[in-house]
């Protein structure tokens, strides 16, 4: 309030340092996490199928050969993708296609992928308080 | 289930190649015997008819007509009668034989069909049992599946939650402040205008 005829009055609210201080870290901890991108899962994503499974699809393909409804030569995995085995499971990764997705993407509007780009990745040098 | 689609080939091969009478060898069904038969039948036929002519000659001759006109009758209405039988025997006998016969290529005909459907009947057994199994197995390594289907959910649930740790530790200072009290102290201030200084000098005055 400025001065004047009537004089004035202000009132100040004082925070303790002992608040001040975390809340000043937290906000530097908070800008540094927002730096973080997305950080994609390169894992398993779906299970195989296992071999009790596909001795099962290859039986029934069999069947059907007896039959004359499938071509000699018919594999029951034929057409799926390749399964990867991590600690003992076999399974399907979307990540290949995931990949794909994100490069199509930034291909198709690089602009947008450059801005996306922009938002992440800069070290804004937080120090956690040891 | 290669044994089952085996099995149905048969039985639809043997169903359409049971046969019909037409086709069938009636020949190979016949007794081979008939003619023997035929011709005991005549022998006996003739033996008789012997008999007969003597017992005609003895009558005859006994007459003193033997060789007459009358003798010469009797003999030709004796021999027509055993021609005849003999023709009727030997018709009846054939008849039979054919038709025995005929009968018996009708009977394999319906074996022929009947095992065809047996042979089917086995067939489907036998694919029920494949199909019975193959559940069995689909079953089985369904159970497998949703097993490592868990831990493929659990590893990346571990994985989203390593990921969104550094958002989530935010909220620490925040929730630890929220259940804090927090003093607040406040400072008021006041500058004094040309009114107050006015006011002083006239209480001063007053005074």
């Amino acid at each position: 309030m400025s001065g004047g005829k009537g004089g004035s009055k202000s009132t100040v609210s004082e925070i303790p340092s002992w608040i001040e201080q975390p809340a000043t870290r937290n906000l530097a901890r908070a800008e540094q996490a927002q730096q973080l991108g997305y950080q994609p899962y390169y894992g398993i994503d779906v299970a195989g199928f296992n071999p009790t499974q596909v001795q099962a699809m290859q039986n029934q393909i069999g069947a059907a050969q007896a039959f004359g409804m499938a071509p000699q030569g018919m594999q029951a995995m034929q057409g799926m993708p390749q399964t990867q085995t991590i600690g003992g499971v076999t399974g399907y990764t979307s990540s290949p296609l995931y990949e794909q997705a994100v490069a199509a993407a930034q291909a198709a509007d690089p602009n947008t992928a450059q801005i996306y780009g922009s938002l992440f990745g800069q070290d804004t040098g937080y120090t956690p308080k040891v | 289930m290669e044994q089952a689609s085996l099995a149905q080939q048969g039985a639809l091969a043997g169903t359409a190649g049971a046969g019909t009478i037409l086709g069938s060898d009636i020949q190979a069904y016949q007794n081979p015997y008939t003619q023997q038969v035929i011709d005991a039948s005549t022998a006996d036929i003739m033996r008789g008819a012997q008999m007969g002519l003597n017992a005609l000659d003895t009558q005859a001759s006994r007459a003193g007509a033997f060789g007459g006109s009358r003798h010469g009758v009797a003999m030709s209405e004796l021999g027509r009668g055993v021609t005849e039988q003999i023709g009727q025997q030997s018709a009846a006998l054939r008849q039979q034989g054919f038709m025995n016969a005929q009968q018996m290529a009708q009977q394999d005909i319906q074996n022929r069909m009947s095992q065809a459907a047996q042979l089917g009947a086995l067939g489907q057994q036998s694919f029920g049992y494949g199909q019975a199994i193959q559940q069995g197995l689909s079953q089985q390594g369904a159970q497998q599946q949703a097993i490592q289907q868990a831990l493929i959910d659990a590893a990346k649930a571990q994985y989203q939650g390593y990921t969104g740790q550094p958002a989530a530790t935010l909220g620490y200072v925040s929730s630890a402040l929220g259940a804090t009290p927090t003093p607040q102290s406040q400072t008021t201030s006041r500058q004094p205008g040309l009114f107050d200084y006015l006011t002083l000098a006239a209480t001063a005055y007053g005074k």
